[in-house]
């Protein structure tokens, strides 16, 4: 059976070719020279990005674009450039993906991709050019037995990320592992920010976007505010990224970390840490095995605590007082 | 959509490999297609042995087979058989001759015919049509003067600032661009087979 592709575009779906029956109109193609084949054969075999990008392999495919890695002939390095694919070429994503390269060009933080370059070919399709990261993916990464320890301080590099957005008032809105690479040199950088909102105050976006599990509920609903409202849809995101790496642990969680999660991932946006700095610094706490702000913790779990942190200082008293105790009773005797 | 992204191909195989006049071979074609159809011989194709071009190609030839036999026993004064490619043989055979450059050309022009025609009826009724008319003179048709026509000229020929031509031939570009995709994953067997005519057509750009 003959099959097309579904319209993803990525053809993983096929589907049966309407049938071919007798009744099939049999039709012979319009005229068309062979000089206009070539013309339009040359437009669209044109290059998406200009002679000093020399396209080399797909290295990543999004749900807009095609990242590629580019050899800069000009500055002769390996750069990425990502091109928003054909098939999706509507004004809303030209736009979006247009957007995006001056959301990252207004960001510069080590945990963001710096951009390079911006420009559009000649049918008007973006691409933009930026550093190509050589790293792991964090869902990827996650699975390779990391300790715990050194997810949450992936977690809190990216509290420290988002945070920088936010105070430049741009909000990413689909933070998740698959969005996130971890860097040759031990750097968090957070990819893909093509459905971020930025600090334009008339900003607006019909679609609900994000991803199923990662995106908040209000989100989910198509709940809109305003750049502020919607940075705690983040929140959300890194608490679900949170809770995503603590899950690939088999370890049991300790309580003060499901409540940070939980805090984190709060239903109601009120209920959630008012900043990414907040769950950062809640992190830290509980990497430092202090008290956590996310949960009350009773006098038992308050002195199992003390006694965690403090267990030599304990342990020579205890020796110091049972030494006592044996001086006494032997005197005594 | 078929038959009219292969005609062209099929007429050439028939002109070049089975000797016959643009005429006759163009009337084979029709009774190829119409007996294809009726008979759902592409139906048969299995994607997982070959390309759908390598197949199509196949039973062209044991039609033209069949049909120059039928005609050499008319000739003699015997009946006509019935086609033997209701047995066809779905194995493909890959036959590379000196034909492959055109039947690739004839190939390429139909789907960028279809694409076109495509292309022009959802433009058309999205009330596009100077978009459409913008494109095809500047990137279709072939200019008098073998030079493409200015943006100045177009935009005194169809009454739209100079500035808006840019933005027209943009549009009309990514718009057909995106219809000859879907005509080449139309045509094509399977996902494979779309990726490789879509990088033929396409070079390096993303799908």
């Amino acid at each position: 059976m003959r099959v097309i592709s579904s319209a993803t575009g990525h053809c993983e779906t096929m589907t049966p070719l309407t049938p071919l029956t007798p009744h099939a109109t049999l039709s012979r193609p319009g005229a068309m020279s062979r000089s206009a084949a070539a013309r339009l054969r040359a437009t669209l075999a044109e290059s998406p990005v200009p002679e000093r990008y020399r396209l080399v392999e797909v290295i990543g495919e999004g749900g807009m674009g095609v990242v590629w890695r580019a050899h800069d002939t000009v500055l002769a390095r390996d750069v990425a450039v990502k091109v928003l694919a054909a098939h999706l070429a509507s004004d809303e994503l030209i736009e979006r993906l247009a957007r995006e390269a001056r959301v990252l060009a207004t960001l510069e933080h080590p945990g963001i991709v710096p951009v390079f370059d911006l420009g559009s070919a000649t049918d008007g399709t973006p691409w933009y050019a930026m550093r190509l990261v050589q790293g792991k993916r964090l869902d990827v990464a996650a699975r390779d037995g990391r300790d715990r320890r050194d997810l949450l301080r992936i977690v809190e590099q990216l509290c420290d990320t988002v945070a920088y957005a936010h105070a430049h008032g741009v909000v990413h809105r689909d933070l998740k592992p698959g969005n996130v690479m971890l860097g040759p040199f031990g750097e968090t950088l957070i990819l893909d920010w093509g459905v971020a909102r930025d600090a334009d105050p008339d900003f607006r976006d019909g679609t609900v976007v994000g991803t199923p599990g990662f995106m908040a509920p209000e989100q989910a609903a198509g709940q809109r505010g305003d750049a502020s409202a919607e940075a705690r849809a983040d929140i959300f995101g890194l608490g679900a990224i949170l809770r995503e790496l603590v899950a690939a642990h088999d370890d049991p969680v300790p309580r003060r970390l499901r409540s940070i999660i939980d805090c984190a991932t709060a239903t109601n946006p009120a209920g959630r840490y008012a900043s990414a700095l907040d769950l950062r610094d809640d992190l830290r706490r509980f990497a430092a095995n202090e008290r956590v702000l996310a949960h009350r913790e009773t006098i038992i779990e308050r002195v199992a605590r003390f006694a965690s942190t403090h267990q030599t200082a304990i342990l020579l008293v205890l020796a110091y007082l049972v030494m006592r105790v044996a001086i006494l009773l032997w005197r005594g005797i | 959509m078929l038959s009219t992204a292969y005609w062209g191909p099929v007429v050439a195989l028939l002109e070049l490999r089975w000797r016959l006049h643009r005429t006759d071979a163009e009337d084979l074609a029709q009774d190829f297609f119409a007996a294809a159809f009726a008979k759902e011989w592409f139906a048969r194709y299995d994607a997982a042995k070959g390309r759908f071009r390598t197949f199509l190609r196949t039973c062209l030839d044991r039609f033209a087979s069949d049909a120059a036999r039928a005609k050499a026993r008319l000739k003699r004064g015997g009946g006509a058989d019935e086609e033997s490619l209701d047995a066809v043989d779905t194995d493909l055979v890959g036959a590379p001759d000196e034909t492959d450059a055109r039947i690739h050309d004839e190939w390429v022009r139909g789907v960028l015919a279809v694409a076109l025609d495509a292309f022009r009826s959802e433009a058309q009724a999205a009330g596009k049509s100077t978009h459409v008319a913008v494109f095809v003179a500047y990137d279709v048709d072939d200019p008098p003067d073998a030079e493409r026509p200015s943006y100045r000229s177009l935009a005194q020929r169809f009454g739209i600032p100079e500035t808006q031509v840019t933005n027209y031939l943009n549009w009309s570009r990514r718009e057909y661009r995106r219809h000859v995709l879907d005509a080449l994953r139309a045509l094509a067997g399977n996902d494979a087979e779309f990726r490789e005519d879509a990088r033929d057509l396409l070079g390096n750009r993303p799908l």
